[in-house]
């Protein structure tokens, strides 16, 4: 009987996405007319076809590829020195530095959207790549993951690396990071995630359409009409496409991100 | 307050496992059983077929005169007590008691009393209100003790409770527990692996060795007259010494040829183990209690001559451990049987070492006894107390 | 003397270390602090400056051009009746009935789906990937989607009327669902005591609409895409339980009903309490899907604080409105946080050190992207 429901509602729960993908392979009248029908009649990769052509849907790709990478490298180095400096190295101020993380963990993100809208015009960096992508290097929930993980290491390797006269920073580098892969790669897929669906920060960081990201792109794509020109399968195939890489990464590392997901949220 | 009964119970799992097999046992209303064996041997899982926990695979069970086997847990009136005490955390002492009743919808005063005389029983009447974990591990399981109290079931059922507790506070609780059941007079099963335990609060052991019964009987009969090498080397401690002999006749007596030596069986205990007459000029093992062993001599039933190898004193005994010639019997009976699996591992690297006829007897010696490493010594054998066991099935030759 | 009595182990140490390592901890810490003072921080307290200025979002809000008005554009949202106090007003309205459906319901399935995975011991990996998949993707991904699905003519709508209903015009429907329940119960009007009351420039008659259909449809987004993300909370917090308790109550005579009210519920209080904390932060700040599908339309009903926010600096340059809007939001946040506290704290709770109230637990820009069940994302 516990199969049972969790069938049905697995059925639930994914069936809009496979009617999304159906009907990304529907014609415009297919769609509207057989919002239901699992089988496209006729099949056309026509709406791939006019993303593909069309001027923006490739730039959308090409400025979320590059915010996303950026800001995924940077923030995954960034967070985990961060997080090792916390862990590991004592001096005065580390006790009112972790607060100050914590804290701005707790600021509820729409709170800050104006404010960060305010200091990027303000240093000059709206509308261009590095106002999209500055902010982003950093994340408290992350320097909170690697702090976390640092301190789990034990922490005889790295005393028995200083008494062979490694520096502090080689230390880090070549050996607790390396020690630190799985918690790295989680925080990369995590980061990875979290920015190429990002769209909050986007939207008050640019407005020229040349700097829009997926998210952006598509959201124009969708909003202000309803009702006008159902090109539902265009939509949805912008959706699929957008979703590829994000989805890839999760089924690949699904236990990991599932772990960090649960795990995370600290008692 | 009921009988239990086994009637040809098996368990056997998917992949065709037998974790028990073909049991047959009778608990008596009132009695207090005890399911002893090393792990794995079943008895958890026999007893946990008697709460409900684990499917029966084949033959009944019946607690009183009802037949339990599709009865779920909480319709058997059984009372469980858990090796890890299974407390719910979030409740107190008194709720922990009282979880029982406020399902069957027990009226609140008459819980309340209930509860409190539980709590006087096990001694916790000052706790009531503290939480699980603001309490130490005995009077954790103690709560657990109450909460199978209050219940006044028809059979109390104890999954090795005391196993978490440190050695002086379970010797303490394993008193506590045979006071309580005497008091309630509860029919109860009880597992553990500890050999001590069984036989200090048992009526009656159940011995199982790999899912099948070996022996159930008082412990004192356990001891003296085991069914099995496994039963004689399992229960007692230091183990009992088995040796391999050949037997042969002697007039009215009969012999032990071990190693050189020579043990002079007496009529009497001839006459008492008539199969022993099928073993003429053929070997089978011999087993000696430690403490039909002494360092002086000690009527005319012969004695074994070894080196003494090491010498514990204990204070009110000692125990000598002697080389002697003679050849060990480390059948896996017997290494099964030794509670202790580091002692099993030596001995079986012994087996391999030698072949040959060394064997190191322990023997149990009064406390003024003057013995060192490297004495020769010759320990006369009360041979009123041999034991007698087939080399091939390990079951004891008597009747 | 004194340093000595204060710190006696670094008296023994060579005086090099420890002025090293605090020198690498900062160079090690600064990139991240940096950032976050200049793009969290110190913003805060700028925007917090845009609420009490008249700033029209030309120049630098420092420049002198700018002055300072007070509680002026706080007065505007809450006391002054206008078209600000009302907009308000409805924003508040929708998302407090967003919240008040979503965070329950949203517990519950994702309570529900835990306890069924936790049970289901074949492709136990295959029903969590499937539940968990919707938080994987974009809010914008899933607006489109749902845009689809919703729509008058679409799939769910054909898909009840294969049961005889007629569904109504999801997104485009701003009759507000307690509204239709009372008129199905005959109830058109408000009763003469409520007729004529407005509390921030809404009519009690309103206040009470609850959400609109259109809102309804965001409601059903929201549980759509963060029950997985809850469960998996949960599916850690039930693994925790031993499975000897359960045994220890089905001899105590409890059945699967009251073994969870009596036994699971109790014991995964703390996981419950976060899922409900990061549901109110997250529904509390929804703004993409609103963005992306219906910009506060139809008739407002979906006007969110975020997305007026949002919309009043943007769009309408009156920043200094906007900011007091995401301000008060924050404390709007901060209150239902210590009220959840207070309300599932145990008598015996200690408290436990750096627990302020929501983590943020995923490591994305918008840290609360978790936290925001079904909001920011």
């Amino acid at each position: 009987m516990t199969y049972g429901f969790l069938v049905l509602l697995a059925v639930v729960f994914i069936v809009p996405f496979v009617i999304a993908i159906v009907t990304s392979f529907k014609t415009d009248p297919n769609a509207t007319a057989n919002p239901l029908g699992l089988r496209p009649s006729p099949a056309t990769t026509a709406a791939y076809h006019d993303l593909f052509h069309s001027q923006d849907f490739p730039t959308w790709v090409k400025n979320s590829a590059i915010v996303t990478l950026c800001v995924t490298f940077v923030r995954v180095f960034l967070d985990s020195l961060a997080g090792y400096a916390l862990a590991r190295l004592r001096f005065r101020g580390r006790g009112a530095a972790f607060a100050t993380v914590v804290a701005v963990m707790a600021v509820p993100g729409v709170v800050l959207l104006i404010p960060k809208f305010l200091i990027i015009r303000q240093l000059g960096i709206y509308d261009t790549y590095y106002g999209m992508i500055i902010p982003l290097f950093v994340d408290a929930a992350g320097v909170f993951i690697m702090k976390n993980f640092f301190e789990s290491i034990p922490v005889s390797v790295e005393e028995s690396a200083r008494i062979d006269g490694a520096s502090l920073f080689r230390i880090f580098w070549s050996i607790v990071l390396p020690m630190a892969r799985p918690a790295l790669v989680t925080l990369f897929i995590l980061s990875f995630q979290g920015s190429w669906n990002e769209l909050s920060h986007f939207i008050v960081a640019s407005q020229s359409t040349s700097l829009f990201t997926l998210t952006k792109g598509v959201a124009q794509l969708a909003s202000g009409e309803l009702g006008a020109g159902n090109r539902y399968p265009l939509k949805l195939a912008a959706s699929v496409l957008m979703t590829i890489p994000v989805a890839i990464l999760f089924f690949i590392f699904q236990r990991r991100i599932m772990n960090a997901s649960a795990g995370a949220v600290k008692e | 307050m009921a009988a239990i009964t086994f009637d040809n119970v098996s368990k056997i799992y998917d992949d065709g496992f037998r974790a028990v097999s073909d049991l047959n046992l009778d608990v008596q209303d009132g009695e207090f059983v005890v399911f002893v064996g090393p792990s794995g041997c079943g008895k958890t899982t026999a007893l946990r077929m008697i709460a409900g926990l684990e499917e029966i695979s084949e033959g009944e069970i019946k607690i009183g005169e009802r037949v339990v086997n599709n009865i779920p847990p909480g319709g058997r009136d059984v009372a469980m007590v858990f090796q890890n005490y299974a407390l719910y955390p979030h409740m107190t002492v008194a709720e922990n008691i009282g979880f029982a009743l406020k399902l069957r919808k027990v009226p609140k005063k008459e819980a309340k009393q209930r509860i409190a005389q539980t709590a006087n029983i096990i001694g916790l009447t000052d706790h009531l209100d503290r939480k699980p974990r603001q309490l130490s591990g005995g009077q954790r399981q103690r709560v657990a003790m109450g909460r199978a109290i209050v219940r006044e079931p028809q059979v109390f059922l104890m999954d090795e409770p005391l196993s978490n507790l440190d050695a002086k506070l379970r010797v303490q609780m394993r008193a506590e527990i045979s006071r309580i059941q005497r008091h309630l007079s509860v029919t109860t099963v009880y597992v553990t692996h500890d050999q001590v335990e069984a036989m200090t609060m048992g009526d009656r052991c159940a011995v199982l060795r790999r899912g099948v019964l070996q022996q159930f009987d008082a412990p004192q009969r356990l001891y003296e007259r085991p069914a099995n090498l496994f039963v004689a080397s399992f229960i007692g401690s230091p183990a009992m010494n088995v040796l391999e002999a050949t037997f042969e006749r002697n007039g009215d007596g009969a012999v032990c040829r071990i190693g050189d030596s020579t043990l002079a069986v007496p009529p009497e205990v001839l006459n008492a183990r008539p199969a022993l007459a099928g073993y003429e000029g053929k070997q089978l093992a011999v087993g000696i209690r430690p403490e039909a062993l002494d360092e002086r001599r000690n009527g005319d039933g012969g004695t074994l001559r070894g080196i003494i190898s090491a010498v514990e004193a204990l204070g009110s005994e000692q125990l000598a451990y002697v080389d002697v010639e003679a050849k060990p019997v480390l059948a896996e009976d017997v290494l099964e049987g030794l509670v202790d699996m580091e002692e099993a591992n030596d001995l079986a690297e012994l087996k391999g070492d030698a072949d040959g006829d060394r064997a190191t007897l322990v023997a149990r010696l009064d406390a003024s006894a003057s013995l060192r490493p490297e004495d020769v010594v010759d320990l006369s054998v009360d041979v009123r107390k041999l034991h007698f066991f087939d080399l091939e099935s390990g079951a004891t030759i008597g009747a | 003397m004194n340093a000595i009595a204060r710190r006696p182990l670094l008296r023994f140490r060579e005086p090099g270390i420890r002025g090293h390592q605090a020198a690498a901890g900062w160079f090690f810490l600064s990139p991240v602090m940096v950032i976050l003072g200049l793009f969290l921080i110190v913003p805060i307290f700028m925007a917090a400056w845009v609420s009490v200025s008249d700033w029209t979002g030309n120049g630098s809000p420092f420049g002198s051009h700018v002055h300072f008005v007070g509680l002026h554009n706080y007065r505007q949202l809450l006391s002054v009746p206008g078209l600000d106090q009302s907009n308000f007003g409805t924003a508040l309205r929708n998302n407090f009935y967003y919240v008040l459906l979503v965070v329950p319901i949203q517990t519950a399935v994702s309570l529900f789906l835990a306890v069924l995975v936790t049970r289901a011991l074949k492709f136990i990996g295959f029903f969590r990937t499937a539940f968990y998949f919707p938080s994987v993707t974009s809010s914008v991904a899933i607006t489109v989607l749902f845009l689809f699905l919703f729509n008058p003519q679409g799939a769910i709508n054909k898909l009840l009327s294969y049961v005889g209903v007629t569904g109504p015009s999801w997104f485009y429907d701003p009759r507000g669902l307690f509204h239709v329940i009372l008129g199905q119960l005959g109830v058109h009007q408000p009763p003469a005591s409520l007729a004529n009351g407005m509390f921030l420039g809404v009519s009690y008659w309103d206040w009470l609409a609850g959400p609109s259909i259109a809102m309804c449809v965001f409601i059903i987004m929201a549980i759509f895409t963060t029950s997985g993300t809850f469960m998996l909370i949960f599916l850690a917090a039930l693994q925790g339980i031993d499975d000897s308790v359960y045994e220890a109550a089905a001899l105590d005579g409890a059945t699967e009903w009251t073994k969870f009210r009596y036994v699971t519920v109790p014991m995964i209080r703390p996981a419950i309490f976060t899922v409900v904390t990061l549901g109110l932060i997250g529904t509390w700040q929804v703004f993409d899907q609103i963005y992306v599908g219906t910009k506060g339309t139809p008739a407002n009903t979906t006007l969110t604080p975020a997305f007026l926010s949002f919309n009043a600096s943007f769009n309408n340059t009156e920043w200094g409105v906007g900011a007091a809007i995401a301000f008060i939001l924050f404390g709007i946040i901060v209150l239902f946080t210590i009220i959840t506290r207070l309300a599932t704290r145990s008598p015996d709770h200690v408290p436990r050190r750096r627990r302020f109230g929501p983590t943020q637990p995923l490591g994305t820009p918008d840290a609360s992207r978790v936290a925001s069940a079904g909001g920011m994302r």
